[in-house]
């Protein structure tokens, strides 16, 4: 049952990447109105959803928090994706960033939904995995994770942006961007968000680590590549260098940490692959 | 002399600069990729399966093989603590004396300087300044309530000439870098503690058995003693219905001098500690112990029971060949217990196969040889695997992580305000006076605009409001 509705969210983020997009090109209140609710509306429905697979899982007496294979993952990183965005739209009111950022959680969705490497079951969990470390490890990782989704997307427009305002360039679709001072504002802001949050959900699986198998770091490359990861975000908050671009760079080390590490290489967090 | 102190000088220039943290970051992160796609300490036959022979020994040259011990990944790692230590210290006297001693007066060129400034001017009706300074503080003190610091400034006869009032809130936020960059060097040193005092070892205890001795995972041959005994007095395994195990539990007593001292049933997740160690349930299987066949010769007709332990043979009673107990499986192609057997054939080669307990008749009715075999039983244990660690370092880890979220959580969630007023006689007429309020914040800059909007439209509202 839940597996349909997270099809037909998947339609509803496409549908919203769409109408954000087209908001781009119109520029109409009325437009970006129209993307938000559809959005939000997605946004409701997943969460409806998550719960629901969660009490299935119960019901199958296999209960456990929906975040334990690539499916349930993906979804709930696009979950979180939404949830952030949404944040920041209200706060900021720039609808101009769904058309970079919603693709991310469409995407996401599209994968889960229809790759057939991806077991959308509801699966037991292995040993390793029942603990109560396993919700706050993967959620903060995961809100980290959208944090810097959220914060890639802002760093494209900002490049955009900025490549506009040094031609001096004064119509167009980007000219409605907020100025590339405010971007990049939110570029660290976002930023300042998901590195905490990284650094949180990689102590949270080093001591689960630990607690499970007797150490906290063995440079498995799951670990790695989230030390990876860390350190680019890092060179990041030193500021004085092209912050735009390692936004992007932190964000691809993410998307290998998260997806990458699990397709292509090999290791001890092999719950992901499947 | 001077040369020295130059290039000394330069040293430290060179460690605290800002572009050697962001190149040793962006090295860290390129070089640590490495380890991540060349598997990591595997055994030589191992990399020969997928790399030449002169490709592998390049890579274990440049220590690509354990690349996260070697000592180059070693020396960044080094050089980034050094600059980490020499960038914080360089700047921490200045943040320290900002933090201890901030500027509590407000003057024209300091007040330039504040991306938040306002001023008015204020009829006396008949208040003086200290009158209205009071007024000025009873405010302030509803707004932020606390901790105003009040400064005032006397002529030469006495005369009160200034009142300044300052106040800050999250001053903290200004060392939240300090303890971050601290938490790194503590979880450093968390790590050396225990790779020097630490060990990381294994056991295999089969159920019912005692041990008090380990191996490390570098040297499978030299035994560690325990300084105490273990038992593992059973082992339990569950599955689901898709054949995943479900959970595996071990029932551990652990002997000290011969007295029993701790009882507890491990699993994943869930350790037992004694002693400075810690035994971790990682993994199980079984040892077919002693097995017992019987064979069959079709040609003489005789029967004859053998007994041999898996991995041994046996000569045949007929004295023509052997048989090899080669391997034992708990639940082979869930056709249950069985046994893989090598037998040589009379011209010489060998031919292996599996006996079933459940299906006696296996051997005889599927492989029609001159010989069939029946597995009559199989003296089967479950032995429990068993991670263990001493690793002294890990408390120091653990705090620095908790310095390093909360270093993080004060940097870059708790915003530094500060705030001046100063309240002085306007030189220009008589009865009326200047009040001046700067602010700065160092994070959220929109909401601090708001906090500032709000100070100031109190500060005209209850103080001018009355005219």
């Amino acid at each position: 049952m839940n597996t349909h509705i997270f099809s037909i969210v998947t339609f509803i983020y496409l549908a919203g990447m769409v109408v954000y997009i087209g908001y781009l090109a119109f520029r109409s209140k009325w437009v970006s109105r129209v993307a938000s609710l559809i959005l939000l509306g997605g946004w409701l429905l997943q969460s409806f959803a998550i719960a629901l697979r969660w009490y299935e899982s119960y019901q199958m007496g296999i209960g456990h928090a929906p975040m334990s294979n690539l499916y349930e993952s993906l979804v709930f990183f696009s979950w979180t994706i939404i949830l952030i965005y949404l944040i920041i739209e209200y706060k900021y009111h720039l609808s101009i960033l769904g058309a970079f950022v919603t693709p991310f959680a469409a995407m996401g969705m599209a994968y889960a939904s229809i790759s057939p490497q991806v077991n959308e079951k509801i699966q037991p969990l292995v040993p390793a995995l029942q603990s109560n470390w396993l919700i706050s490890h993967v959620v903060t990782c995961f809100l980290g994770y959208a944090a810097f989704a959220v914060s890639c997307g802002v760093s494209i427009t900002y490049i955009l942006k900025k490549k506009q305002e040094e031609k001096g360039k004064k119509t167009g679709l980007l000219a409605s961007f907020p100025s590339s001072d405010v971007l990049d504002d939110l570029i660290y802001k976002t930023i300042a968000v998901g590195f905490p949050l990284l650094s949180i959900g990689i102590i949270t699986g080093a001591a689960w680590a630990n607690y499970a198998w007797g150490t906290y770091w063995s440079w498995d490359p799951k670990e790695t590549w989230s030390l990876i990861t860390w350190f680019i975000y890092a060179a990041f908050l030193q500021r004085g260098v092209k912050a735009a671009m390692l936004s992007i760079f932190g964000f691809v080390a993410v998307l290998f940490t998260y997806l990458g590490v699990n397709l292509l290489l090999s290791g001890l967090h092999s719950y992901g692959a499947g | 002399m001077k040369n020295k102190q130059s290039s000394g000088f330069s040293l430290i220039a060179f460690f605290s600069s800002l572009k050697l943290t962001i190149f040793l970051l962006i090295t860290l992160a390129t070089v640590s990729i490495i380890g991540t796609v060349i598997p990591q300490n595997e055994f030589k036959e191992q990399y020969l399966r997928y790399y030449q022979e002169s490709t592998y020994e390049l890579f274990k040259k440049l220590g690509f093989l354990d690349m996260y011990h070697s000592w180059w990944f070693t020396a960044i790692l080094v050089l980034f603590a050094l600059n980490l230590i020499v960038c914080s210290c360089k700047h921490f006297p200045r943040t320290w004396k900002y933090f201890r001693e901030p500027v509590t007066t407000l003057s024209d060129s300091f007040l330039l300087t504040l991306a938040h400034e306002w001023r008015t001017r204020i009829n006396a009706r008949g208040r003086r300044l200290a009158d209205l300074a009071g007024e000025v503080a009873n405010l302030l003190s509803t707004f932020w309530p606390g901790n105003w610091q009040r400064h005032e400034e006397v002529d030469g006869d006495g005369r009160l000439r200034e009142v300044h009032f300052f106040a800050q809130r999250g001053r903290w936020s200004r060392l939240g870098v300090y303890v971050v960059h601290s938490s790194i060097i503590v979880i450093f040193i968390g790590g050396i503690i225990g790779s020097v005092f630490g060990l990381k070892g294994y056991v295999n205890i089969l159920e019912g058995d005692k041990t008090s001795t380990i191996y490390t995972r570098n040297d499978a041959r030299t035994p560690v003693e325990l300084g105490f005994t273990i038992e593992c007095r059973s082992f339990k395994v569950e599955f689901y219905d898709n054949g995943a195990p479900k959970e595996y539990t071990s029932d551990l007593v652990i002997y000290q001098d011969g007295k029993k001292v701790l009882e507890k049933t491990i699993e994943v997740n869930h350790p037992l500690s004694y002693g400075g160690y810690t035994f971790y349930q990682s993994s199980y299987g079984t040892t077919g112990g002693r097995v017992r066949l019987l064979v069959h010769d079709t040609k003489t007709g005789k029967e004859a029971t053998l007994t041999l332990a898996i991995g041994n043979k046996v000569t045949l009673p007929d004295g023509e060949a052997w048989v090899l107990a080669a391997q034992y499986e708990p639940n082979y192609m869930n056709l249950g217990p069985a046994v893989r057997l090598v037998l040589p054939t009379a011209d010489g080669k060998m031919i292996q196969f599996w006996v079933f307990q459940k299906y006696p008749q296996f051997d005889r009715q599927n492989r029609k040889g001159r010989r069939y075999f029946v597995l009559e039983d199989v003296d089967r244990r479950y032995y429990t695997g068993l991670q263990v660690t001493r690793d002294p370092g890990v408390w120091v880890v653990w705090l620095g992580c908790t310095l390093m979220v909360g270093g993080l959580f004060v940097a870059f969630f708790i915003s530094h305000r500060r705030l001046w007023v100063r309240l002085r006689p306007d030189p220009e007429k008589e009865n009326r006076f200047q009040l001046a309020v700067g602010g700065s914040a160092n994070k959220n800059q929109p909401a601090f605009e708001k906090e500032f909007a709000h100070l100031t439209s109190l500060l005209e509202e209850k103080l001018k409001g009355k005219q």
